[in-house]
């Protein structure tokens, strides 16, 4: 508890005296948008899913593991016994964007894309098939689990270092990159456990 | 010619009054927003000069509701009732003084009517807003309207009284009620003579216009969202812009009454209405000072502060005033570290008397 | 002769600017005075709980984000713990400290939103607010450093974190936490000896210890009523038997014993923050799991400090992918049924800042 409070009328000097300051010495921190824009980070959550078709099997572990069922696969088997997608749909209006079917991919055939701005006027139009999932344009994928692509993107402004216009000091003695957060090799055998998963 | 006299003058006050008004409505927005670290509106138009204009389109297109049982005309009238009188208490304003001036000179006080009584004539004029405020709560036929105008009554009645009694004390050294004399008398800033009604004069002016930090009666936090619950369209703007307008008349009275109107500063640079401007602004900008930084009183300790605090301390400024006339003429100086050390002192030991005696709780 | 008057009902509906969120209140007047006040709850229900029922564990880890908002990580981590226990799964000692990390600067960004929102909600024209909201940026700007969210992060694990932190991470904490104590001190001038606040809060809303004790209360509002309870000493989990720091209690009860309990415990969370920044160890963040994780029948509650108060979460495992049952136990919920003892008697004006000084989430509330 704070000792004997005698209001004198000086804590409301002393607020006005902080407010006075703030007019005088301290800066804007509004960013406006949209001619000014934040670098966001590395390993940004955005607003879409970017799909490999070259990498994807039709496994189907990132239909199984996403909470609510947003993935929509349907498989064929090709003539050399590999499977393929054709239909491949992602529901971007259900979606919350939680990055389970990104950390549960075998393949790192899917991955988290960087826009934010993705709002439209249709709901019918949020559903994105498989031709308009690869990466194009401004889909691209980020670094949320995937330290490949998290080396080749800029560095995130922070408002610690002052904001919009602010470089990440990089650290003099970084800390042991620790074995268990190594980039999933592409050729990964699957576990034998994952083998056996059963249907939700 | 008189009706030119007069018909200058109208147009004058018109394009002051409004102008500045639209303006504060945008200063106010982006001052308060500059001492929170943001911008305020900086789109419609260059650094947003066009937002009042936004503003008072957007209004003028809204439907205005009448609500099926109210006295139509009492409705009609309590918007203008209110925001006349803020308009008409410039009649007396002396916007530059007799005498040389910058860049021409004038041979008599540039106001629309130099009355003898003009301390007298803002103060009625400005009780009037209170009629149209009765006006509005009972013409809603909404019991919260009612119980809202009632406090707000309550409140605007109860500082008028600490706010004239500390004006008092400036008419005793001025020797006169003319806002032109006032003016002439000031070699020093009353302000630097007279902190302690300064002081109370303020504060009772802020709780008048019903802003920050007895704006209780407005609040969103409160139930009953004030007067104009009942009001939309074109009549609420009246009311905005009423309070805007009490506003720019408070300011203007306190730089003519305590710093000295159109005057330089001991007289360095000549005299002129961009003086009178600069102070205007400058009493604005402590307003909201004020309004960005304190939290806001409870109704009870609201009233608590005026009839026991600033009423008291009104009295005891008015006696000192009248025993310090009594010494001789030339002691200028002393008697202004005088008053500043009685002004801190009684405040001080004032504050802490009402704060542990019980000016704060509820009964 | 007596005035005959008659008690009033007035509804402060769920729309309103200073109820946090949907909540109602009917509250009955006499004259000025609140003779009665009763919550009325639901309007933000999820279903979380039976949600929890098909969803298998790892797959509820995003859903419990959505609980207590403001605070998302805290309730990751109560949902995870509960889950370790009941596995009996071991956490590598790096992944503890990350979490004991993320929890304190949680724990700092909740608080400055409680605060900044009570003293918006007394009429400071958001100013104190906007001040403590830069500080909450630059909290959130290190929550997306590390998981890329800013408000739902679905960081934990069961048996660690998700991924490890990026390396440039500690540095901007560390920066953090060297000028965090300033802007404490800047907080307190503006605040803490301001004589219309403390006419405002200053004997309102008492909450009694017996009635705290009796109502279940937790967290700040039972630190404020002088009850030294606190489950990071009481009942350590994580690391924090290895950390030194103080639990601040109030003397009376009333609103300002709450802002100041969270004014302390922000300056305390900060040195837990240097301390554990200090003893980081290096290694893997994650314990190698099957994909499904599928814990031994049984039931588990694991319970921690949140910000609000005391989070559990009551699982029931009968060994299939999913658990068989999950509880909650909401501290704003449990709070909040202290509310009417503590406005009875009082003004409207007041019941709203008490309101404030609680500090509800509704996602919380009514799950």
């Amino acid at each position: 508890m704070p000792d004997s409070i005698l209001a004198l009328g000086q804590g409301i000097l002393k607020g006005l005296a902080l407010t006075i300051k703030h007019f005088i010495s301290r800066p804007v921190i509004t960013v406006q948008y949209p001619e000014e824009r934040l670098v966001t980070s590395r390993r940004i959550r955005g607003c879409d899913l970017v799909w490999d078709s070259e990498r994807c099997t039709a496994c189907c572990t990132c239909a199984k593991s996403c909470p609510q069922g947003n993935i929509r696969i349907e498989t064929k088997v090709r003539p050399d016994n590999t499977r393929e997608a054709v239909v491949f749909e992602i529901d971007h209006g259900r979606s919350m964007f939680c990055g389970l079917c990104v950390e549960s991919c075998p393949f790192d055939a899917i991955h988290m894309g960087r826009s934010y701005e993705r709002a439209t006027y249709n709901r019918d139009s949020l559903v994105i098939p498989k031709e308009k999932l690869v990466a194009q344009g401004d889909r691209q994928p980020s670094g949320y689990f995937r330290p490949q692509f998290e080396e080749t993107l800029p560095p995130q402004s922070l408002l610690i270092y002052g904001g919009k216009s602010s470089e990440v000091k990089t650290p003099e003695n970084p800390p042991q990159q620790s074995p268990a957060t190594a980039a999933p090799v592409s050729e990964k055998k699957v576990p034998a456990e994952r083998e056996k998963v059963g249907v939700k | 010619m008189d009706w030119l006299h007069w018909i200058i003058y109208v147009v004058i006050i018109l394009v002051f009054v409004l102008t500045l008004v639209m303006s504060f409505i945008l200063i106010e927005r982006r001052v308060v927003g500059r001492f929170q670290l943001r911008l305020g509106p900086n789109r419609v138009g260059p650094q947003g000069i066009l937002q009042p204009v936004a503003d008072a389109v957007k209004i003028l297109l809204k439907e205005d509701i009448i609500p099926s049982k109210v006295d139509r005309v009492v409705h009609l009238l309590a918007p203008i009732v209110t925001f006349a009188p803020a308009v008409l208490v410039f009649a007396v304003i002396p916007f530059q003084q007799a005498g040389p001036g910058l860049g021409f000179a004038l041979d008599a006080p540039a106001a629309m009517a130099n009355l003898d009584v003009g301390v007298l004539f803002v103060f009625a004029i400005s009780s009037i807003s209170v009629v149209g405020l009765v006006m509005a709560g009972w013409a809603s036929n909404n019991k919260y309207a009612l119980l809202g105008a009632m406090r707000t009554i309550a409140q605007m009645v109860s500082y008028e009284i600490p706010m004239v009694i500390s004006v008092l004390g400036i008419v005793l050294i001025a020797g006169s009620l003319s806002l032109a004399d006032i003016v002439d008398k000031q070699n020093i800033p009353f302000i630097l003579l007279q902190p302690l009604g300064f002081f109370i004069y303020f504060l009772g002016a802020t709780a008048e216009m019903n802003r920050s930090p007895f704006d209780l009666l407005e609040a969103d936090s409160e139930i009953v969202a004030g007067v104009n619950i009942e009001y939309s369209g074109m009549k609420f703007a009246m009311f905005f812009l009423g309070e805007y307008a009490y506003a720019l008349a408070v300011s203007t009275i306190t730089s003519v009454i305590f710093l000295g109107g159109a005057r330089f500063p001991w007289g360095l640079l000549p005299q002129s209405f961009i003086w009178l401007l600069v102070k205007i602004l400058l009493v604005f900008f402590v307003m909201l000072w004020i309004r960005s930084t304190l939290p806001r009183v409870r109704i009870d300790q609201l009233m608590g502060f005026a009839w026991k605090f600033l009423l008291p301390l009104s009295l005891i400024n008015l006696f000192l005033v009248a025993a310090e006339g009594m010494l001789p003429s030339g002691f200028t100086w002393p008697i202004v570290a005088l008053n500043v050390t009685l002004a801190v002192a009684l405040v001080v030991i004032w504050a802490n008397r009402f704060y542990r005696v019980g000016g704060a709780k509820v009964a | 002769m007596a005035l005959k008057t008659e008690p009033i009902v007035v509804n402060m509906g769920p729309q309103h600017p200073s109820t946090h969120g949907v909540f109602r209140m009917r509250v009955t007047f006499d004259g000025e005075i609140i003779k009665d006040l009763e919550p009325v709850m639901g309007y933000l229900h999820r279903g979380v709980e039976k949600l929890a029922e098909s969803r298998t564990y790892t797959q509820f880890i995003p859903l419990t984000d959505r609980l207590d908002y403001l605070a998302s990580m805290t309730n990751n981590l109560a949902y995870v713990l509960a889950v370790e226990k009941l596995g009996n799964i071991e956490v590598p000692p790096r992944a503890q400290y990350l979490r004991v990390i993320m929890a304190e600067m949680m724990r700092i960004s909740s608080h400055l939103m409680a605060v900044g929102f009570m003293i918006n909600d007394m009429g400071a024209f958001y100013t104190p607010l906007l001040y403590m909201y830069r500080e909450r940026e630059k909290l959130l700007d290190l929550f997306e450093m590390v998981c890329g969210q800013r408000l739902t992060y679905n960081y934990m694990r069961i048996g660690g974190l998700s991924h490890d932190v990026p390396p440039e991470f500690l540095p901007a904490l560390k920066k953090f936490v060297t000028e965090m104590p300033g802007f404490i001190d800047e907080y307190d001038q503006l605040l803490k000896e301001n004589e219309i606040l403390l006419a405002r809060t200053k004997g309102v809303g008492i909450l009694s210890k017996e009635l705290a004790i009796n109502s279940s209360a937790s967290g700040p509002v039972l630190r404020g009523s002088g009850v030294k309870w606190d489950i990071r000493k009481a009942d350590p989990y994580l690391v924090y038997d290895k950390l030194n720091f103080e639990i601040p209690t109030g003397t009376v009860g009333d609103i300002y014993d709450r802002y100041w309990v969270r004014m302390v415990e922000m300056r305390q969370s900060v040195r837990i923050l240097e301390q554990a920044i200090e003893q980081l160890p290096a290694g893997e963040v994650r314990t190698a799991l099957p994909h499904l994780v599928r814990p031994p029948c049984g039931e588990a509650y694991g319970h921690i400090e949140a910000p609000k108060g005391e989070l559990g979460f009551y699982i029931i495992s009968d060994t299939g992918v999913a658990p068989y049952r999950c509880h909650i136990r909401a501290p704003s919920l449990i709070n909040l049924t202290a509310l009417k003892d503590m406005v009875v008697g009082r003004m409207l004006a007041d019941a709203i800042i008490t309101l404030g000084s609680i500090d509800i989430v509704l996602g919380e509330v009514d799950r």
